[in-house]
């Protein structure tokens, strides 16, 4: 492995681990995705080519989202299939091919329209090109998850190929199909979560038994996700569409049965979770009145999902990653809970302000949800960002 | 419940006499003017080979059936049974299987569910065993649930019907100091059917020998070392000796060298 | 022991695992519309269509009065079928010479199709309420009749041993042996009778015309109207699934937990995080 000197160096310890550099980036994204929100509702800025509706959305998908995926695969991967994990000067290249994407679609309009699409759509490739040679060798492949994000940056190509005038269809539903898919690798994703976090809920709540989680269950509310995808991206708005929002709800909420474990629910590594899959059912079953006919408007419903679910599971999973692989155990510290309270509360206002007050929506619909948001993940930053920044607490490298 | 009985006491008062005890069926004979003895407190193995009709007997002595001639007499007022298949109720938990016997004695459903619980721990169960059905056990807990059952309704005299032949070597030995443990705690009149002479060995004051079909009394053998004593050399030892006997020997069909 | 709070914690879960139920249906519900944006109304109105023409019909008191006539006809059947089945089951596990008399009836019984029993019981009985409950009857008593038999021949021998062993009184031998013994026989072939006495019902209904669902999908046929019809499938449809789902599967967890799966037993693939 690395030699013990090097962990002191600056810059060390944040390169020893795919999860510290990634999960300290996650924040800064997303901060930046909703910053220039007034600004641009204002009018000020928008010389760019595409909407600044779609511009925000895909900052939150294809940089946050990809950015905490990223972190999170580079990261767990490795424990999965038992390879060595991507560290020191590939993860900085890899890092830096991030910030070079995301730097790129901030000067879109300045930069050439093209290049801007190369630098955006290095990032995904690079990853999976940083993990392919450990991964070639490995005997359990998480496949499910690999083609899930291989879709994510189909979406992205189409994104931008879209923008480009090369292929039909319009920015937006090419961000919509990344979000959903991102969903997907959540949904997937959080059956190799779930075990641990729920396990540790159990047994911080003195309970016995195992955690008990039906690969059934998780299979069918993916596969009712993928189904929900490949609809929205192919009738948007056709109530075939609806019926499947709807039964993709269903499937969301017949999994959360499986939390159902007494007091262990009320442990924030799981009632975080539950509440994150309770927003995605909440999200797809708005989506599928409104494709019924349902006077919802669409894109709030949107950010129930982006927001409410997505972020959610997002942030959790990467303060259970960042106790865990900095050497620490469960309990989770009670500052956990105040990142997600203020993204929680962002999405309501997100949601709940279009619906009842049209009129209030540049303030409270805008400006207050990208403050609260804002503040959610810098929150997380001041309590989870030190752990990221010093060495494991248990001594061991990574 | 009774003092453990003194030898000479137990000797002198015989708790289970079979006396010349016959039975068919049908045409077929299956048993033949067989005699003995037990004195209360003891452990009495009947052994021989499969088929002899050493089960029938037990029935008998337990009053599930009546023999054609002679007579089984005892005191014995409240006899238990464990069979070589633990006969559990599959749809009834391991607890509620132990209480069953229960059931048939003038008492309460509290203190039912008391002496289950109690028994459950004394068979070495835990008290999350008592919550699973009889298919979610092993063969070994399965014929625990069994005896526990059998203890349960505080019997005078316990027959056991091969209970440990399904059992793998390890977990029988296991179960054979468990039972041999508890019967001697409780000073219990006991007669054991078994095919398996170290067994008898190890677990009998009194071994009687059965022939083949149809059965009779081939041989009767009492051992006096106490049953802690009896390691595995007093066991090999003893099996020898007794199989150096014709009358066994031909009962058990068996080369003094074959024996198990 | 279980404790309330775990039995309504249990009940919660079942309820809740309803909405798996709700997800499988409504991708079939999916799948309706696509038929529908296909075809047109003719041939499969949509589902939003049918959900407001049942409201409708619900609304002119013209679907609850089906429903009780349907169920009252195919509850009378099925019970005459359990009871008629159940009691020639029992006498064909009892004796030997009965098995011999009954099993073969039985198995012709059981290979006569429903519609032929249709044909019959409206030549003998007419368009009347009776008509179908003979049609009931007739298909589900060999269904029961097997399972009986099966049952009371194979009321295990060690077990009836073991409880005279302990002398255990009648009523505990008939509660904690019989019982439960019979009704792991018994169980899955009454379910299956109860679920097909409704489509026997509805069938035979729809072509005697003596009312209830079955008459309410004939005349939507005569009418050519393919919404109501598909209405009053979505009922016969409700009324399955609330059987299912309401009554049997409750029962069936109820009276089979000692079948249960061991916990714990699903695999879990990788290791987290």
């Amino acid at each position: 492995m690395r030699p013990p000197g090097e962990q002191s160096r600056a810059g060390g310890v944040v390169l020893a681990y795919a999860f510290r550099p990634f999960f300290l980036l996650v924040p800064v994204a997303a901060v930046a995705a909703v910053l220039p929100l007034p600004v641009i509702w204002t009018g000020l800025v928008g010389a760019g080519t595409v909407g600044s509706a779609a511009w925000h959305a895909h900052e939150q998908v294809f940089g946050c989202l990809a950015a905490a995926m990223a972190g999170f695969a580079l990261t767990a991967f490795p424990s999965w299939t038992g390879t060595p994990p991507v560290t020191g000067r590939r993860l900085a290249a890899l890092v830096l091919v991030w910030l070079a994407g995301r730097i790129a679609f901030w000067l879109d309009g300045i930069l050439p329209a093209s290049l801007v699409a190369l630098a955006d759509l290095a990032f995904l490739p690079a990853v999976f090109g940083s993990a392919l040679p450990a991964l070639a060798t490995a005997t359990r492949r998480p496949v499910d998850l690999g083609l899930v994000m291989i879709g994510v940056l189909a979406a992205n190509v189409w994104f931008h190929m879209t923008r480009l005038g090369a292929m039909p269809g319009t920015p937006d539903a090419a961000v919509v199909l990344g979000l959903d898919l991102m969903l997907v690798a959540i949904a997937l994703a959080l059956g190799r979560i779930l075990p641990v976090t729920l396990g540790a809920a159990l047994h911080e709540t003195g309970q016995k038994g195992p955690p008990r989680l039906s690969p059934g269950r998780r299979h069918f509310a993916a596969a009712t996700l993928v189904l929900f995808a490949i609809a929205d991206t192919v009738a948007p708005r056709d109530p075939v569409t609806g019926w499947i929002a709807l039964a993709a709800a269903c499937a969301q909420l017949d999994r959360m049965v499986e939390l159902h474990r007494g007091a262990a629910l009320w442990r924030p590594q799981v009632l975080l979770f539950y509440l994150a899959q309770g927003f995605m059912a909440a999200g797809l079953a708005g989506l599928g009145a409104a494709g019924l006919g349902a006077p919802f408007d669409p894109t709030g419903l949107r950010h129930l999902l982006g927001m409410g679910a997505a972020s959610l599971t997002v942030v959790t999973v990467m303060s259970v990653v960042s106790l865990r692989h900095t050497g620490r155990g469960f309990p989770l510290p009670r500052a956990v809970w105040i990142a997600p309270a203020l993204i929680v509360a962002a999405t309501v206002a997100r949601v709940a302000v279009p619906e009842i007050a049209p009129e209030a929506m540049p303030m409270l619909g805008v400006v207050l949800p990208s403050a609260l948001w804002a503040g959610g993940f810098l929150a997380w930053l001041a309590v989870f960002g030190p752990w990221l920044l010093a060495p494991r607490v248990d001594g061991k490298p990574g | 419940m009774t003092p453990a009985p003194d030898s000479t006491a137990a000797t002198s008062s015989p708790g289970l006499v079979v006396e010349a005890v016959s039975h068919a069926f049908g045409p077929e004979p299956v048993l033949t003017e067989v005699s003995f003895a037990l004195p209360a407190g003891k452990v009495g193995c009947l052994i021989g080979p499969s088929g002899c009709g050493k089960s029938t007997l037990l029935a008998m002595i337990g009053g599930l059936s009546r023999p054609d001639q002679g007579r089984i007499v005892h005191a014995f007022v409240r006899p238990a049974f464990a069979f070589q298949d633990p006969c559990l109720l599959p749809w009834r938990d391991a607890r509620q299987n132990i209480a069953f016997g229960l059931k048939a004695l003038p008492m309460g459903r509290t203190e039912r569910d008391a002496r289950a619980e109690r028994l459950l721990g004394i068979v070495g169960l835990s008290e999350d065993d008592g919550d699973k059905f009889p298919h979610e056990l092993s063969g070994g807990m399965r014929q625990r649930v069994a005896l526990a059952r059998a203890l349960a309704i505080d019997p005078d005299l316990v027959l056991l019907d091969e209970p440990f032949s399904a059992l793998d070597v390890g977990l029988r030995r296991q179960m054979q100091a468990l039972v041999q443990r508890l019967i001697d705690a409780r000073g219990l009149t006991t007669v054991l059917v078994t095919h398996d002479l170290a067994e008898a060995v190890r677990m009998a004051d009194r071994i009687v020998v059965l022939s083949p079909r149809p059965a009779r009394v081939a041989a009767l053998h009492d051992i006096a070392v106490p049953h802690a004593a009896r390691d595995d050399g007093f066991v090999h030892a003893e099996v020898g000796r007794l199989l150096a006997d014709p009358a066994t020997a031909r009962a058990l069909a068996v080369e003094p060298e074959a024996s198990r | 022991m279980i404790t309330l709070r775990a039995r309504l914690a249990q009940a919660l879960d079942y309820v809740w695992g309803g909405w798996g139920a709700a997800a499988s249906l409504l991708l079939l519900v999916a799948l309706w519309e696509a038929g529908h944006a296909a075809y047109g109304t003719l041939v499969l109105p949509s589902p939003r269509e049918t959900f407001a023409a049942l409201w409708r019909m619900t609304l002119d008191g013209r679907v609850w009065p089906a429903v009780v006539e349907t169920s009252r006809n195919a509850l009378v059947g099925f019970l005459g079928g359990v009871v008629v089945g159940g009691a020639l089951g029992a006498l064909a596990g009892l004796s030997d010479m009965m098995r011999r008399l009954l099993a073969p009836i039985a198995t012709l019984m059981l290979g006569i199709p429903a519609i032929a029993w249709v044909v019959l019981s409206l030549l003998w009985f007419g368009g009347s309420g009776l008509a179908v409950v003979f049609t009931v009857l007739v298909t589900s008593a060999p269904i029961v009749f097997a399972s009986a038999a099966e049952g009371v021949r194979s009321l295990d021998g060690a077990l009836r041993r073991m409880a005279r062993a302990f002398r255990v009184p009648r009523r505990v031998l008939v509660w904690d042996v019989y019982l439960p013994h019979m009704l792991s026989y018994l169980f899955p072939a009454v379910a299956t009778a109860l679920a097909l006495s409704w489509k026997i019902a509805v069938m035979t209904e729809l072509l005697s015309g003596a009312g209830g669902i079955g008459d309410g999908l004939a005349t939507a046929r005569v009418q050519v109207d393919t919404v109501k019809a598909m209405a009053w499938i979505l009922v016969v449809v409700a009324l399955l699934l609330a059987i299912e789902y309401l009554l049997l599967e409750p029962l069936r967890r109820r009276l089979l937990t000692w079948r249960r799966e061991l916990p714990g037993a699903e695999a879990r693939d990788m290791p987290g995080i």
